[in-house]
């Protein structure tokens, strides 16, 4: 249902343009929990944003994007206008700063169904209280009626939730939704987030720098370092067999019960010029070729791609 | 937030007490008194202290001071040592002209620079943003009395149809007549309120459009001016009417450029020729005015923000 | 935004070429400028410029001077006469006086305005003359009254039109003094003389008696109009608008754009000559009563200036005539004593110029002095004493005396010369229209602001007054005045013109060096075709 094909993110920096997200491919199906993980800065945020056609206006977009049977350029942002809010729909990371302070909250979204379904306002403000209440916004209609500032954080972000899912869009994108929230809100929101995409058969897009976040949620992974895609797999078989050094690097630096938590010092990075595989400076498995060939991402099975010259099997 | 602003007021009396205070024994501690302003003036010794007399203003100062404060009490300003007028009466002939080219000039200087001030913020870097900042910086740099000079020397002078100097045509005095006499020095007044306000409304915009929920809104598919009306204006118009507060006591004390280089009649020469003619009575009641505008000014602000911002309530 | 430019533009078109309605009205108009507004009406407590410019518009004067001798003219008071005793004057106040509202003008109104001056409440600037008539003081010391009733026993009601004034001892200024003007007493006498200078009176004026009677005065212009009923004529010259522009390079705009008439006094002497070739304008000039000069600070402890050989010195540095060819263009006077060239003593030939700087030199040096150290303070905002000062400094660093030119705000400049916080000053000094020097030069004088003490100067001076022949009293103050110049107490610099640019339209106009309304009634405006 959705295809991003080369998608490059880059910008200019005094003449030389600093690629953030490097050719990457991936593709989501209706239905389907795509997660894609990675430290911050790795280009995952970036990702989504292309996706929304919200890259700042500064920024080199390439690449193309197939999205329901319609064939996108990232190239031309103009296309994403009448998608973004019906078909594509996001939730931020930080719900506080993501809502208009002057705002009561209820119009955000009621004002979003103004704007699209072309509903008379009464109307779209009874919508807006039938979606807060499925939400979990309660009362409803008191809620509707409050600023942001009068909300608590997993309130905002359900309501940020509504607002971005009021149009049913066939793709939600969520950029570390649970992050500034707290543990026990988190499940919450991951769990109307799992149930929006299974319910409406939409897929969904959950980015997150959490690997506890992408195990509990997602159907499939991706994970990014330094804007490259460099593994690829459904989500048991990641966490059961990682192929690249990074992914394993990830899932070992979780905290477990079993053990101490491991705060281990990499390999101090070193900055290697020209074409070499971006983890090599942290790889404990570098070698020679390593750092003077890149390496490309390449199928290892149906589900799996890695992009490693020696993929751990 | 009203307990606030009860509070505020009472602090307002009290410094507008610390003012007149302050005034009356600075006004009092240069030696000298409003006779001796001009030494030609040929008074015979008796009739300058007869004057002195008459005027109380040979009495111990704290008696003086508060017979002064006695008296306003009752509303009683006292009168004019030069004019021998109520001091009220005086600026309250002087007022109306003052207002009507300062008031005028602030709300089109307002006006404009917001209306390009939004847009030159929405199309960062255009050359209309290059040539609006270019034009704001040169207004705000440039010698006011030195382009009301060369303005009266082109259009009074080179091509003269429009007056250089006055409110009226004496014997005339239309509304039309005003309004040409009006133009010069409004327009003058019009660049340098705008140059300083046009850079305050472009950075207030500039500052909101970055902000999260500016993003959020174009994630749920706003258009431009959805967004712009809806979401950034009322956000940005805080420091808007943070500058339009500071500068509205200035409004009332009259425009000086315009007054020396237009002879536009007003308040600004009175309150100066008085203050160099050490016009005790208008001095003191001058000041007590501007703290009270000051004092005004902020009050509305702050009423403003309270209404604008849910936060503050 | 189109919209909103298309409507500006529609606005300013209309306003530009709008209304551009031609006096309808056959009336003529005079235009005159001014730098600030008047303060008061009332002619008795006129303490300012415009104050008493406006006066002159407004009010009868009891007496004028000649504008070119000075000498005392009839005016309100049509004729006088000065008996045997040289004490006692009969004035006859002119039959067609009439004050606005009907009544007539009379010599009770003459009389109750001087009780007024005299009145120990009255703070204006009018009694120095009348403390001379007998009785006056006593009035100021003892009257009880808040009103000004009772009586001066100086002062005498003959009948209606005649009035008596007995002086109680010589005093020649006298009738040059009588300039101020009457206030109605039907209208005032009921009102406490402390009071009167706030009366409605002093800011409506509902009745006076000038050539001119005050139709609107607001705080741009003063609108006044013919007083048909004036007893030297109504006024040819049906309104007149005294303008309030503080910017004078707009008031030579307005003038040359037509829609000022007369710049009076003002005009400066750098724009005369563009003004001179335009075929529009007239350009009137006159001296004044008015001299700028080098003051030397004698007072300071042990400063080098109360030597007299060091003052003379300076007497012979500056080129006098120089500095009024080139600084002043000619547009005045150099002056080498006290008494102006409009005073009938004045003499021409006491010119024995000039710059001497080896004389100079030798001077010092016999003075004891090599070299010198003094300041020079002069105010901001008048160049031809920025340039004198500058000279100055050149000329003297010549002979050895190293002068630091000090520029002071007005402010700041007036309080160093109340307090004596300066070895040179260049100043200005107003004089009256009599050429008696005792308010700058007696040593008990309030006004000898030099501090200059002479007991031969003083014993001339008090002569000089109580001396009613001119003949005598012109060899008097020529004998003050050689004695004042050879006592050096200051370096007299020069006389300036007053220089006035107006309409050619304008004719008869006749300023007087102390009062440009001086003949208002007699001003014509010529037709636009008339002129060509």
């Amino acid at each position: 249902m959705l295809e991003v094909k080369n998608l490059q993110v880059g910008f200019n920096e005094v003449g030389k343009i600093k690629w953030v997200v490097k050719n990457s491919s991936f593709s989501v199906s209706a239905g389907e929990i795509l997660g894609i993980v990675g430290e911050s800065g790795s280009g995952k945020s970036m990702t989504a944003l292309a996706i929304m056609g919200l890259c700042p206006v500064d920024a080199i977009v390439q690449g193309q994007l197939n999205f329901q049977n319609r064939k996108m350029n990232f190239a031309q942002r103009d296309a994403w206008q009448e998608l973004r809010g019906v078909e594509m729909g996001m939730v931020f990371q930080d719900p506080t700063s993501s809502l208009n302070p002057l705002y009561p909250v209820g119009q955000t979204v009621a004002e979003a169904l103004v704007f699209h379904k072309k509903m008379p306002l009464e109307e779209a403000k009874k919508e807006t209280e039938k979606l807060f209440t499925s939400l979990g916004i309660l009362p409803a209609a008191v809620r509707a009626r409050q600023y942001p500032h009068q909300l608590s954080g997993g309130l905002k972000q359900r309501v940020m939730l509504a607002a971005a899912i009021c149009c049913k869009p066939k793709l939600l994108i969520a950029d570390e939704p649970t992050t500034a929230l707290d543990v026990t809100v988190q499940a919450q929101i991951l769990n109307l987030l799992t149930s929006y995409a299974k319910g409406e058969n939409s897929a969904l897009l959950l980015i997150s720098h959490d690997l506890g976040v992408i195990a509990q949620t997602a159907d499939r992974v991706l994970v990014m370092c330094k804007g490259v895609i460099v593994e690829e797999a459904p989500v048991l078989e990641l966490f059961k067999k990682p192929l690249h050094p990074y992914t394993q690097l990830l899932i070992n630096s979780l905290p477990r019960l079993d053990r101490a938590v491991q705060l281990k010092t990499e390999k101090s990075e070193i900055v290697i010029n020209g074409s070499a595989c971006l983890f090599a400076g942290r790889c404990r498995y570098c070698r020679q070729i390593c750092l003077q060939v890149e390496p490309k991402i390449k199928a290892i099975s149906e589900k799996r791609r890695v992009c490693c010259h020696f993929p751990l099997f | 937030m009203i307990p606030e602003l009860g509070r505020r007021f009472m602090q307002t009396v009290i410094v507008l007490f610390g003012v007149s205070m302050v005034t009356f024994l600075l006004m009092h501690a240069a030696p000298g008194h409003p006779l001796q302003t001009n030494p030609e003036l040929r008074l015979d010794p008796t009739a300058v202290e007869r004057w002195l007399q008459l005027h109380q203003l040979d009495q111990p100062l704290i008696s003086q001071y508060l017979a002064w404060l006695s008296r306003v009490f009752r509303g009683d300003f006292g009168e004019s040592l030069l004019y021998n007028r109520p001091v009220l009466e005086l600026m309250g002939e002087r007022l109306p002209s003052t207002l009507l080219l300062t008031l005028t000039a602030f709300v089109l200087a307002l006006f404009l620079a917001i209306v390009v001030g939004i847009k030159i913020a929405t199309q960062q870097n255009s050359w209309l943003d290059r040539f609006v900042c270019t034009l704001s910086l040169a207004g705000i740099s440039v010698p006011y009395f030195w382009l009301a000079m060369v303005l009266v020397l082109l259009f009074a002078y080179r091509f003269p149809f429009l007056p250089a100097v006055g409110m009226r045509t004496p014997g005339d005095g239309s509304i039309l007549d005003i309004l040409k006499h009006m133009l010069l020095p409004l327009i003058v007044m019009v660049i340098a309120n705008f140059a300083r306000y046009v850079r305050y409304v472009r950075s207030a915009v500039l500052d909101v459009l970055q902000q999260d929920y500016v993003r959020s809104a174009i994630a749920r598919g706003l258009k431009g001016k959805d967004i712009l009306y809806r979401h950034v204006l009322p956000n940005a118009a805080m420091p808007i009417i943070t500058v339009a507060a500071l500068s509205l006591p200035m409004l009332f004390t009259g425009a000086m450029v315009a007054e020396y280089v237009f002879a536009w009649p007003g308040l600004g020469r009175f309150i100066v020729t008085s203050t160099m003619a050490r016009d005790y009575p208008v001095i003191m009641t001058v000041n007590l005015y501007t703290a009270s505008l000051v004092a005004i000014a902020n009050f509305i602000a702050d009423a403003l923000y309270l209404l604008i911002d849910p936060r503050l309530r | 935004m189109r919209q909103i430019i298309t409507i500006v533009i529609i606005f300013m078109l209309l306003i530009c070429t709008g209304c551009q309605n031609n006096n309808s009205a056959k009336e003529s108009s005079l235009h005159v400028a001014a730098l600030t507004g008047p303060l008061t009406m009332n002619p008795l407590f006129l303490r300012d410029a415009a104050s008493a410019e406006v006066a002159a518009l407004l009010h009868p004067q009891l007496l004028v001077t000649d504008p070119k001798t000075l000498m005392p003219q009839a005016r309100l008071f049509s004729s006088w006469q000065l008996l045997e005793d040289n004490l006692t004057y009969v004035f006859s106040l002119h039959e067609d006086a009439y004050w606005s509202d009907g009544k007539p003008v009379t010599a009770e109104d003459v009389a109750f305005t001087m009780r007024v001056i005299c009145h120990p409440d009255y703070t204006g600037p009018l009694f120095q003359p009348l403390r001379y008539i007998t009785g006056a003081e006593g009035y100021k010391l003892e009257h009880s009254s808040p009103y000004a009733d009772g009586d001066i026993s100086g002062i005498e009601v003959i009948d209606e039109k005649t009035l008596k004034i007995s002086l109680k001892e010589n005093y020649a200024p006298f009738l040059t003094m009588l300039t101020f003007a009457p206030v109605p007493a039907h209208i005032l006498s009921g009102v406490e003389v402390a009071q009167m200078e706030s009366h409605t009176y002093s800011h409506q004026l509902p009745v006076s008696a000038g050539p001119y009677l005050l139709v609107e005065w607001n705080d741009e212009y003063l609108h006044v109009r013919a007083n048909p009923h004036y007893f030297l004529g109504k006024p040819s010259i049906n309104n007149i608008y005294y303008r309030y522009i503080p910017n004078q390079e707009a008031q030579l705009i307005e003038l040359l754009a037509g829609k000022l008439d007369l710049i009076p006094t003002a005009v400066k002497v750098e724009d005369i000559k563009n003004l001179k070739n335009n075929p529009d304008i007239k350009i009137y000039h006159n001296p004044r009563l008015v001299y700028d000069y080098l003051a030397l600070n004698t007072r300071k402890a042990d400063s080098p200036l109360s030597n007299k050989k060091v003052r003379k010195a300076f007497t012979l540095l500056l080129n006098r005539q120089e500095i009024v060819k080139n600084l002043l263009l000619n547009y005045g006077t150099p002056l080498y004593g006290p008494i102006l060239p409009l005073h009938f003593p004045y003499k021409e030939t006491q010119a024995v110029d000039e710059v001497d700087l080896a004389a100079a030199r030798r001077l010092l040096v016999e003075a004891g002095y090599k070299k010198l150290k003094l300041d020079l303070i002069y105010n901001v905002g008048n160049t031809v004493r920025e340039n004198v000062a500058l000279l100055l400094k050149e000329q003297a660093a010549k002979v050895g005396i190293d002068i630091q030119i000090n520029l002071l705000e007005w402010e700041a400049f007036l309080s160093a010369v109340n307090e004596g916080d300066y070895d040179l000053a260049i100043l200005g000094r107003g004089v009256e229209a009599d050429p008696d020097l005792t308010f700058h030069w007696h040593s008990q004088s309030r006004g000898n602001s030099l501090g200059y003490a002479n007991s031969e100067v003083d014993h001339l001076l008090e002569q000089g007054v109580a001396t009613m022949d001119k003949n005598e009293r012109e060899k008097i103050y020529q004998a003050a005045e050689a004695m004042i110049v050879e006592d050096v107490p200051a370096i007299w610099l020069y006389v300036r013109e007053a220089i006035h640019a107006a309409t050619v339209k304008l004719q008869n106009f006749n300023p007087h060096p102390e009062n440009i309304f001086y003949n208002v009634h007699e001003w014509t405006l010529a037709d636009e075709e008339e002129v060509s």
